[in-house]
């Protein structure tokens, strides 16, 4: 389209020259434009109107090639044109498709697929003739062909047969470049014959034409004939070229990169092994020799260095994956590298020759560098591990990498393990302690008591401090060699044991004054700064807790003393108080000193301790405690006691001496002493109070495991909000549920019983309402009343079964009742209709139809009625209103009199005959039936109206206003007592199933004359009873039709001999 | 499924469409013409109407022609369908009408879904 546009510029600016030829240009242009729009109209006229098969139609590409100047003979030209496209087309296909989608549609781009190449080399290799080269040549086709399988994106388009050969070649080498050592060697030997082979091929190919069939064949047969061959090429090329594991890089890099990491290692570790043998003369002995130890170390070394490296021999051309036992063999030299190069002897060979080290300041710090290549040996170590992992596979050695870790993880939790024992021990012997003590000493309550040991074990712990003690002792070693080797003068007692930590860091400090601490190894000096600066130098702390620990002491002391001398002293307040504030106070400083984690972990130990304790509490059936801690507790309390009523005594006796006394300073001694032992019985009766309080709140607390009982039943029983309710109920209302609760099914029964009751009634008056519960089965408020209902209406074995299994006791005693309370319902409302009777004689008349239970029922609809309109529920109402009809109507149905009757008029002959008998029966009984309906509505109308004259105004109105309807329900179905239920059924469901799928829908009254006739032994058999469907189908046809209106008019239609015809149809 | 015919039909006289409102060379139909006609199938055909959409703008509007035919004839399909069953079985017409407002129904996949549906579609060809 470009040429088409000219360049316009200003008018004033052209030449007379310039303006022709533009004149001239516009005039070609609209030319050229004409004529495109007509060539397009043609074209479009083609492309809309050409058949539907012929999508291109030759017209058409001949038109658009001369579009382009090409005439249609010109192929070259044409061809060159396509070629283009197909290059354009490939370049659409490139940009947007994947490979393999790439692949599926190259037969339209006209360049080889997967298949064509794999076509082309199975033809290739047929053509050479060499049978070891034809062996080569299938490994690395078959090499060539699976890593374009592996990588599809390489799909190369390639246009003529001689680009095929050259790009097979490329590949070929390029396979090759990739493999290495001999097998490259032998295989560019075979790869120069093969090129000759091309030529050849090249040459020949001219003349030849591929015979594809004998080259198939060939192929087959070279196949057949090295299949072993074959086998194991293929076997060798897979594992070489397909990652056996996912993710897995491809493998060649894995082999480079596993050897330079090894080779990295083992060269640093020659130099390493060369340092060390320089400084072996700073470890000889003074006899010249070196440790033997330091010795078997580093050949250790070297030997498990030599086995990794024999064991992952790096031979790819003969590799194999490792077997089992080469990489168990391989697991146990990694850790014994990894042992000894972690090997403390190391350190201690050290240690013990730093006597040495002034003179040979220089060579140590060769030594520490060296020891630093340790450090570059456990990350050897790691590496190995690492390629070790990437070798076999992240799935093969994860285990091993995890036994490996494992290891060092459970030595380390065992560790920990002994050390929290030893904790629980030292815990166990310090409550044993704490029992024993507690025994003695009655008037320290349990808490201060727990507290005291609390801190004493904490104390202690403190002095155990691993990780202090460890730097501690480390730093004392260090120091301990330095000053050895400088004749340092030192009380070697200093760095005992028992010498305290201040001493001992004097002494280091002095030390390191004295060498210099440049003479001393940094690492000596950082650790010893580190001591000094420790947040766990607990040397102050512990100092101001012990003095805190030893103040709390005396201060307890005293606290007894006065006690003993004089229990009503004065000091007794403030010495509590005392104790008081120093625990507060000994509690921070610990926060201080161990962290709140360490004091909590303690506290939660001590915590869990008492709780196991306190856990032996057991309370007997009565309620008595019997542990120990509680008989402690129980006797402490008797012995106060015991103690009110004798000092009671003695101020009797003080009291007579009082007015005994016969002088006045008698008469004042003794008054003086009764008034102090008054003082003291007041103050031991305020005790005993408090003590017992104390008691009773110890055993509620709001824990129920405290008190004793199986805790998890209850746990299990109560949750959410019962729970709180149940820590509100006093101890021994806790007590008795359990207990009762124990005794029978506990979940059912306390699910039951919380859902049940309010807490105040339970609280209030347990004992009563657990022995009815028990006697019942169920309360009366119960939420759930009309489950409950539903199970009585079931056997009593049920209810037992439900309730108490295998409780008997309570389930006969359940049974018994339930049975009288039944009795004693059906005497009380038999007594209600006796009086309901004398007072309505109307409804004893109905007697032989209406029984107590349907009066009782009539009853209460009219009082729910009553109920209702007190409501303004007009709908309710309503509801109760028809219930109540429909119950005078059901009882009028079942009226056996009138069964008879219909029965009777059922039994007779021919269908005529029968439905005559039905019309003439049928007008009476619907009279009948009106009339006694009405009759037994009236009386009710009359009872009921007395009962509640406001609710029926008029009731002769609303009954005619409700009268049509009753009726229409009084004419259902009724089906006649002497029906055979039996043959019925079938009947009924072969009804209920065409009904169904009828068409035709029955009414009711249908439905009654098919039972009737039916009954009738009318119908015998299903086509009789088709007649009678048919028959129904009739009816309704002929009611659409509006020739008849009811059964009735039918009957009559049909009886009518005109008619007759018709129906058989 | 539409037939490769079809398709080709559709996509001539939508060419043709383009050509004339100059939205496409002559050499641009020849390229086109030249590679469509190498296709055996309604799907090569469709796929590369995918890989021409972006170059092309003829293939771009095709291809919203074609979204919009399905549209219609599944809304078409579906009213016809529930209008007839609503009466017969209500409750079948409840569910398809809400399989049907989801946005991945397709007929197919009604159709796998209600064999009555299916059926229908059936008598209706």
């Amino acid at each position: 389209m470009a040429e088409n546009k000219i360049q316009f510029t200003d008018t004033d600016d052209l030449t007379p020259e310039s303006e022709k030829l533009l004149q001239e240009e516009a005039e070609k242009a609209y030319l050229r434009s004409q004529n495109d729009e007509h060539f397009i109209e043609e074209i479009s006229e083609i492309l809309e109107n050409e058949e539907k098969e012929n999508f291109f139609p030759e017209a058409l590409k001949t038109k658009l090639f001369e579009n382009m100047g090409i005439d249609e003979n010109d192929l070259e030209s044409q061809q060159a044109i396509k070629t283009e496209f197909l290059g354009n087309f490939c370049d659409i296909i490139h940009k947007n498709l994947s490979a393999p989608e790439q692949a599926k549609i190259s037969h339209l781009t006209d360049t080889p697929s997967l298949n064509d190449l794999k076509i082309f080399i199975s033809n290739f290799k047929a053509h050479v003739k060499d049978e070891e080269l034809k062996s080569s040549l299938n490994y690395i086709l078959d090499n060539l062909l699976s890593e374009i399988e592996i990588e599809p994106d390489k799909f190369v388009p390639v246009t003529a047969d001689i680009d095929k050969y050259t790009l097979l070649l490329g590949k070929i080498e390029e396979q090759l470049n990739k493999l290495s050592g001999h097998q490259r060697e032998e295989y560019s030997k075979k790869i120069e014959i093969l090129k000759k082979d091309f030529e050849t091929l090249k040459t020949s190919e001219k003349t030849e034409t591929l015979d594809t069939t004998s080259i198939k064949n060939t192929l087959e047969n070279i196949k057949n004939n090295n299949k072993t061959y074959f086998a194991e090429i293929s076997s060798i090329s897979s594992q070489m070229l397909k990652p056996p594991v996912k993710d897995r890089k491809p493998f060649f890099g894995n082999i480079q990169e596993m050897k330079n990491e090894l080779i990295a290692p083992q060269s640093r570790l020659q130099k390493t092994e060369e340092e060390l043998k320089n400084i072996e003369e700073v470890f000889k002995d003074k006899s010249g020799a070196l440790p033997p130890v330091f010795k078997k170390v580093q050949t250790e070394i070297s030997e498990s260095l030599q086995k990794i490296e024999n064991i992952l021999s790096l031979d790819i051309t003969k590799f194999t994956p490792l077997d089992d036992t080469q990489r168990a063999d391989l697991m146990t030299e990694f850790n014994k590298l990894f042992q000894n190069t972690a090997n403390e002897n190391i350190q201690t060979i050290i240690a013990k020759n730093t006597e040495n080290l002034t003179k040979i300041i220089p060579a140590s710090k060769t030594l520490f560098k060296s020891l630093d290549k340790f450090k570059i040996f456990q990350n050897l170590v790691n590496k190995t591990h690492e390629i070790e992992n990437k070798l076999f596979g992240a799935k093969a050695t994860i285990g091993d990498i995890d036994s490996y870790d494992i290891s060092k993880t459970v030595k380390k939790q065992l560790n920990e393990k002994k050390r929290i024992d030893q904790i629980s021990l030292n815990l166990n012997s310090q409550l044993e302690k704490f029992d024993e003590e507690s025994k003695n000493n009655e008037l320290f309550t349990d808490t201060e008591l727990h507290e005291h040991f609390y801190r004493k074990h904490l104390f202690d712990k403190a002095h155990t401090n691993p990780e202090f003690l460890n730097d501690l002792e480390k730093a004392q070693k260090e120091f301990s060699a330095l000053a050895d080797m400088n004749n340092f003068s030192y009380d070697k007692e200093i760095l005992k044991k028992e010498a305290s930590i201040a001493d001992k860091l004097s002494f280091f400090q002095k030390l390191t004054e004295t060498l210099g601490k440049e003479n001393i190894n940094p690492s000596l000096i950082n650790l010893y700064e580190k001591i000094l600066k420790s947040e766990h130098n607990p040397e102050t702390n512990l100092k101001k807790l012990m003095d805190k620990v030893n103040e709390l002491e005396k201060t307890k002391k005293e606290l007894l003393d006065a006690k003993n001398t004089d229990v009503l002293s004065d000091k007794i307040p403030s010495l509590m108080q005392n104790l008081q504030n120093q625990v507060n106070d000994l509690r921070k400083l610990e926060y201080e000193v161990f962290g709140t984690k360490k004091a909590v972990d303690v506290k939660k130990e001590i915590n869990r301790k008492r709780r196991d304790i306190n856990g032996q509490i057991e309370i007997d059936t009565n309620g008595n405690i019997i542990s120990q801690k509680g008989k402690k507790l129980d006797t402490y309390l008797e012995n106060l006691k015991k103690e009110v009523t004798k000092t009671k005594d003695e101020l009797s006796i003080l009291k007579d001496n009082v007015d005994k006394a016969t002088d006045d300073e008698t008469k004042e001694k003794n008054q003086n002493e009764y008034k102090i032992k008054y003082q003291y019985l007041i103050r031991l009766e305020e005790i005993l109070e408090k003590k017992e309080a104390d008691m009773q709140n110890f055993i509620i607390s709001g824990h129920p495991e405290k008190i004793g009982f199986k805790s998890g039943v209850i746990k299990e029983s109560i949750k959410g909000r019962e729970a709180e309710r149940f820590s509100n109920y006093s101890v021994w209302d806790k007590l008795r549920l359990s207990r009762l609760s124990l005794a029978v099914n506990p979940k059912k029964y306390w699910n039951m019983r919380f859902e049940a009751h309010h807490r105040e009634a339970l609280s209030k008056n347990l004992n009563r309402e657990i022995s009815e519960m028990l006697e019942t089965g169920f309360a009366p408020e119960y939420k759930y009343w009309n489950e409950i209902n539903k199970i009585i209406k079931a056997p009593y074995k049920r209810l037992i079964e439900l309730y108490f299994k295998g409780h008997r006791e309570g389930a006969l005693n359940c049974m018994n009742k339930l049975e009288a309370l039944n009795k004693n319902a059906v005497e009380i409302d038999q007594r209600k209709i006796e009086k309901l009777k004398t007072k309505y004689p109307e409804l004893a008349e109905e007697e032989d139809i209406w029984n107590s239970k349907d009066i009782r029922r009539a009853i209460t609809l009219h009082r729910r009625m009553l109920k209702a309109t007190k409501k303004g529920s007009s709908n309710k109402v309503d509801q109760f209103r028809n219930e109540l009809k429909s119950l005078i109507r059901d009882k009028e149905a079942a009226n056996k009199e009138m069964q008879k009757l219909i029965s009777l008029n059922l039994k007779g002959g021919s269908i005529d005959e029968a439905i005559k008998n039905i019309r003439e029966k049928e007008k009476s009984t619907s009279e009948k039936i009106d009339k006694r309906t009405e009759n037994i509505y009236q009386k009710f109308e009359k009872v009921l109206t007395e009962i509640d004259p406001k609710y029926y105004p008029n009731p002769k109105e609303r009954f005619a206003a409700d009268k049509e309807k009753w009726q229409k329900l009084s004419l259902s179905i009724r089906i006649p007592e002497d029906f055979d239920k039996n043959t019925i059924k079938p009947f009924f469901k072969f009804l209920k199933h065409h009904q169904k799928n009828s068409v035709y829908q029955f009414r009711p009254e249908d439905i009654i004359i098919l039972l009737q006739m039916q009954n009738a032994n009318l119908l015998n058999n299903r086509n009789q009873l088709s007649s009678a469907l048919d028959f129904n189908k009739d009816y309704l046809y002929l009611k659409n039709q509006n020739k008849i209106k009811t059964v009735r008019d039918y009957l009559a239609y049909r009886k009518d001999p005109t008619h007759q015809q018709a129906m058989k149809i | 499924m539409q037939t490769k015919e079809d398709l080709q039909t559709k996509i001539k006289k939508q060419l043709a469409k383009s050509l004339k409102k100059h939205e496409i060379t002559p050499r641009d139909l020849l390229l086109i013409l030249t590679i469509f006609s190498k296709a055996d199938t309604s799907e090569e055909l469709h796929l590369l109407i995918e890989l021409f959409k972006d170059e092309y703008p003829p293939f771009l509007e095709l291809l919203d022609t074609e979204k919009y035919d399905t549209k219609s004839e599944f809304e078409h399909s579906i009213h016809e369908f529930i209008s007839e069953m609503v009466q017969v079985n209500p409750l079948l017409a409840a569910k398809i009408t809400h399989e049907a407002l989801k946005k991945e129904s397709t007929l197919d996949s009604i159709s796998k879904q209600f064999p009555e549906f299916k059926n229908f579609l059936q008598n209706k060809k």
